[in-house]
């Protein structure tokens, strides 16, 4: 009778317990559902930006933008030597 | 009684018969077919799809990335919106392009030709919906913003399959080097020519494929099954290319096309001491993202790809070839240089008609004398000839990491006259990477080096491309007084006046007709420019090629002027302060 008493207890204890861990795991899952839109969402915007950035960084468009303010070429470069330079 | 309780019980047996063989044939027969159906109900299959690897420049900006776009859909059932207005809901929120340059420039005819394209879309999509009752594609490839514009429509029960396509932040500025990715057979992403070809196999991803049971809402079972075949993101390639030589190059071979009324140019710069490729443009181009609005013949990278006779440029390899076998010294003179050398029906004239009795090899290759080139010719010997011809490269591939390389090779039977011709660059065909692979072999002191243009495969395991040395073809000794020699075509040859001060320069001018029809045209002539800079510890070596200039033939007031504007440029941006 004591054995009887002691397999329902068990039964009992791990039926509660299945009901307990399958309900946190439905939770679980919402937030794991959550974290990985938010991970791809995150590594889209990564890669949005990097193309943002590169064709904003690059030297076409810098070369464009920095004529359009008016700089120019310098038609000279002049090399610094050490008798050009006033050594006191 | 008994006979109907036993008909009762037998029916009873019949029909617990059937009940088994039914659930037999539905557990047995098709039970592998029914859980597999089930499966797909309860279980989510999400394939992300991973990158293409990417191509950086050496100093790291990014020459080829990716750029997501989205393939839209609609899944009836669950579109609550009104399906007859969403065609001309969407079309409107596209982006067109129009690809006829006369169009897209004449402010008339372009407004109609938009809202053409744009009926088009919505007729495609009205048809589209009226055949399917589950799943329609409406718009293949729209881009972030395109998106973004219809999420904020409201509509629902649209879907956005995510895809990556190639994008190019410098435009063309290295379309030839690069190639383009376009789609094999099956649809998958293939690339072409340069390093997208050359490298298809490192930079292909592989898609992340996740299997899960999931419930009604979509939400994860952690405790189902759950299978993972992982994804490869693409293998990245950096190269010895860097963004600011490439752009220099571009910029002055541009500028130098419409100044000398050249029909296309080329320009290769590589470091003599790695083989690194530092740049590499050619014009005309065209623009790797709209690769099929461009004639296929562009997509070759003609420095690689294409053959040419270098002409005198190819001086200064003979010159090598014969001090480094101690044929002749700088101070022999020239016993046939006081006219044309005669050679069977042939005469070996110089090319102003103007002959050096007694001329020295200096003096030889300042003037860049024909009959000149015939002596230290004969000094060699035609078999050292070849034989130095195929260790400088030539008749064989270089091993640079792009995907068309060609090799002529060289011709079986020599005659005298070949020998002859060959000492100063006609009748023998080489690509410009062979050439300035050659020339970078006096550059760096005798060895000839495999050109790269990649200098690391990045990945996981990070596999730098280490320089390779394939052989020694001449002295350090031999290689230095060639320098020398070279230092004096610049100093006092024809192209002495294009010279920036204040550095020292080696390099050689080249003017080589173009053979049409089995004879050379006395108009087209390809003018090229190869050297090196500083000459004694050289940077980089490089060729530079105008095909047919007008403004003048001569490679000393079209290539050379280039050459040494480019060179000027790339001495200021490797900080090199002038040796002079």
């Amino acid at each position: 009778m004591k054995l009887v008493k002691l397999f329902s207890l068990i039964i009992f204890f791990l039926v509660v317990t299945n009901v307990v861990v399958a309900n946190a795991a439905v939770d679980e899952s919402v937030a794991v559902k959550s974290i990985n839109a938010e991970i791809a969402n995150l590594s889209n915007q990564n890669i949005v930006l990097k193309q943002q950035i590169a064709a904003l960084g690059s030297l076409s468009n810098i070369q464009s933008k920095v004529e359009a303010m008016g700089f120019v070429e310098s038609p000279q470069i002049v090399s610094l030597t050490s008798s050009s330079v006033a050594l006191r | 009684m008994r006979p109907r309780i036993q008909a009762f019980f037998l029916i009873i047996i019949l029909l617990l018969s059937t009940v088994t063989l039914r659930l037999a044939y539905w557990q047995l027969v098709r039970g592998t077919e029914l859980r597999a159906e089930a499966r797909k109900q309860y279980s989510d299959r999400d394939i992300e799809i991973t990158k293409r690897g990417e191509i950086i420049t050496a100093d790291n900006a990014a020459l080829v990335i990716n750029r997501p776009v989205y393939n839209l859909g609609v899944y009836l059932p669950g579109f609550t919106g009104e399906t007859r207005s969403l065609p001309e809901t969407i079309s409107s929120l596209l982006e067109y392009e129009i690809t006829d340059p006369v169009i897209a420039t004449d402010s008339l005819r372009a407004p109609l030709y938009l809202t053409e394209l744009k009926n088009a879309a919505s007729a495609t999509m009205s048809a589209r919906l009226s055949k399917s009752g589950g799943y329609v594609t409406l718009a293949q490839n729209i881009s972030e913003s395109v998106k973004s514009k219809i999420h904020e429509t409201g509509l629902t029960g649209l879907t956005f399959d995510q895809d990556f396509t190639r994008a190019y932040p410098e435009a063309s500025l290295s379309a030839h080097v690069t190639g383009f990715v376009g789609r094999d057979d099956g649809g998958d992403p293939l690339g072409y020519f340069g390093l997208e070809g050359y490298y298809n196999r490192e930079l292909t991803s592989r898609s992340r494929i996740e299997a899960q049971e999931k419930d009604a809402l979509g939400n994860p079972l952690l405790t189902g099954t759950w299978e993972l075949l992982p994804g490869r993101l693409g293998r990245s390639l950096k190269l010895h290319l860097d963004r600011g030589v490439q752009h220099a190059v571009v910029s002055e071979l541009s500028k130098a096309l419409e100044r000398y009324g050249a029909v296309s140019g080329e320009v290769v710069v590589m470091d003599p001491k790695t083989g690194g490729i530092l740049a590499m443009a050619a014009l005309p181009t065209y623009d790797p993202s709209r690769f099929y609005l461009y004639d296929s013949s562009l997509y070759k990278n003609p420095s690689i790809a294409n053959t040419y006779e270098p002409g005198s440029t190819f001086k200064v390899l003979v010159a090598a070839a014969a001090l480094n076998e101690g044929v002749i010294t700088e101070s022999d003179k020239c016993d046939i240089c006081a006219g044309p050398v005669e050679i069977d029906k042939y005469s070996i004239k110089t090319w102003n008609g103007e002959y050096k009795k007694d001329a020295t090899p200096e003096e030889i290759i300042v003037h860049s004398d024909n009959t000149g080139m015939v002596w230290m010719q004969r000094k060699l010997g035609g078999e050292k000839l070849v034989e130095y011809i195929k260790n400088f490269g030539f008749g064989e591939k270089t091993g640079i990491d792009l995907q068309e390389e060609v090799a002529s090779p060289l011709r079986k039977k020599w005659g005298e006259v070949d020998y002859a011709t060959s000492s100063f660059g006609q009748g023998i065909a080489v690509t410009s990477i062979q050439m300035v692979r050659a020339v970078g072999v006096i550059a760096n002191g005798g060895k000839l080096m495999e050109p790269h243009v990649v200098d690391t495969v990045l990945g996981v395991d990070n596999l730098p491309i280490l320089p390779k040395t394939i052989r020694t073809v001449i002295s350090e000794d031999a290689a230095r007084r060639t320098t020398d020699l070279m230092i004096k075509a610049v100093e006092y040859g024809e192209a002495k006046w294009a010279k920036p001060k204040g550095y020292t320069m080696a390099g050689k001018t080249g003017t080589a007709q173009i053979a049409v029809y089995g004879h050379y045209d006395a108009e087209k002539t390809i003018a090229s420019f190869v050297g090196f800079a500083p000459a004694h510890n050289p940077r980089f070596v490089m060729l530079v090629k105008l095909r047919e200039p007008q403004s003048s033939q001569w490679g000393s007031e079209t290539a050379a002027p280039l050459w040494f504007a480019i060179a000027k440029r790339l001495l200021l941006h490797y900080n090199i302060p002038p040796d002079q």
